[in-house]
C-alpha cells in the first residue's frame, strides 16, 4: 500500500470505526486531536495506535496523552482537544455515516466506491482500478 | 683360427656398442618427460615448478585434486521461483503526495489527483 501511495497511484483515506465503545472513541480522539495540530502528526499517531493496539483496551487518558506527546504533539493543545466534547460528537457523526454506507465491521474498504469487507481483495481491487 | 677370433671379437664389440646406445637414448628421453610433467603441473596448480620429480604417491592427491578442479564443469545455478525485481524501482514522489483532511473531516495521505481512492474503514481496537 505504501508503494501505491508513494507513487501517486492511490489516495488513502482513514475513516474511523467506533465499534468497541469508549476505548474505540478515545483512541480515535487521540488521532483526531493530533491530526488537528498537523495531519502528518495525525498519521504518526495513527501508526502508533495500531502498533500498540493490545494496550488500547485498558488505556486511560494519561496513556493516550503520553502516546500523542511522544509523537510530537503539543500537550496543552492536545489535552484541550481531547477533553472537548465537540471532538467526540464529530467522530460519532463520522461513525454514523459509515453505518449508512453499509460498513458494519472492520476493516472495510472502498476502492473507487466499491465496498468490500476484509483486506483479501484489497490489492486486487486497487490493481483493477488503476488505469 | 686367429681370423675367427678376430671376427668373434668384432661381433662382441659391436654388440656392446649397440647396448650403450640404447641406454643413452633412454637417458635422453627422461629429461623430456620431466619437463612435460612440469608443464602439466603449472597448468593445473600453483605449485612452483622446479625440478619436478616423477609422480609419487604423496603427490598424487594434490595432482588429482588440481586436475579435478580443472575438469569440473561449471555448474549453472538452477532457476528459482524468486521473481526478478524490476530494475526501475518506484520512487517516492514527494511533490505528489500530500497529507490532509477531506471535506468530511477525515484524514488522507496521497496524491490529490490519484486515480484510485481507497477508504480504509478501521477501528483502532
Amino acid at each position: 500500500m505504501n508503494d501505491y501511495v508513494a507513487t501517486g497511484q492511490v489516495k488513502l483515506v482513514f475513516w474511523p470505526v467506533l465499534n468497541h465503545g469508549a476505548a474505540s472513541v478515545y483512541a480515535t480522539v487521540t488521532m483526531e486531536c493530533a491530526g488537528l495540530q498537523s495531519a502528518e502528526l495525525g498519521w504518526a499517531v495513527h501508526h502508533s495506535l495500531f502498533e500498540n493496539q493490545s494496550a488500547l483496551w485498558g488505556a486511560d487518558r494519561d496513556t493516550l496523552v503520553n502516546l500523542a506527546v511522544e509523537e510530537g504533539a503539543d500537550q496543552a493543545t492536545f489535552e484541550a482537544c481531547y477533553d472537548n466534547q465537540a471532538t467526540v460528537t464529530h467522530l460519532q457523526a463520522l461513525d454514523q455515516i459509515r453505518v449508512e454506507r453499509g460498513v458494519y465491521g472492520q476493516p472495510f474498504f472502498q476502492v473507487n466506491g466499491q465496498l468490500f469487507g476484509g483486506d483479501a481483495q484489497l490489492l486486487g481491487a486497487i490493481d483493477a482500478a488503476l488505469p | 683360427m686367429r681370423f675367427r677370433y678376430l671376427i668373434l671379437l668384432g661381433l662382441i664389440l659391436l654388440l656392446a656398442a649397440c647396448q650403450a646406445q640404447e641406454v643413452a637414448t633412454v637417458a635422453d628421453v627422461q629429461p623430456d618427460l620431466v619437463v612435460e610433467t612440469a608443464v602439466v603441473a603449472t597448468d593445473v596448480s600453483t605449485v612452483a615448478v622446479t625440478n619436478v620429480p616423477p609422480p609419487t604417491a604423496t603427490m598424487l592427491p594434490t595432482a588429482v585434486v588440481a586436475v579435478a578442479a580443472e575438469i569440473t564443469p561449471t555448474v549453472e545455478l538452477a532457476a528459482t521461483d524468486v521473481p526478478v525485481l524490476p530494475t526501475d524501482e518506484p520512487e517516492m514522489v514527494a511533490d505528489v503526495v500530500t497529507i490532509g483532511r477531506t471535506e468530511e473531516g477525515v484524514f488522507f495521505i496521497g496524491a490529490e489527483d490519484a486515480p484510485v481512492t481507497v477508504i480504509d474503514y478501521s477501528d483502532f481496537l
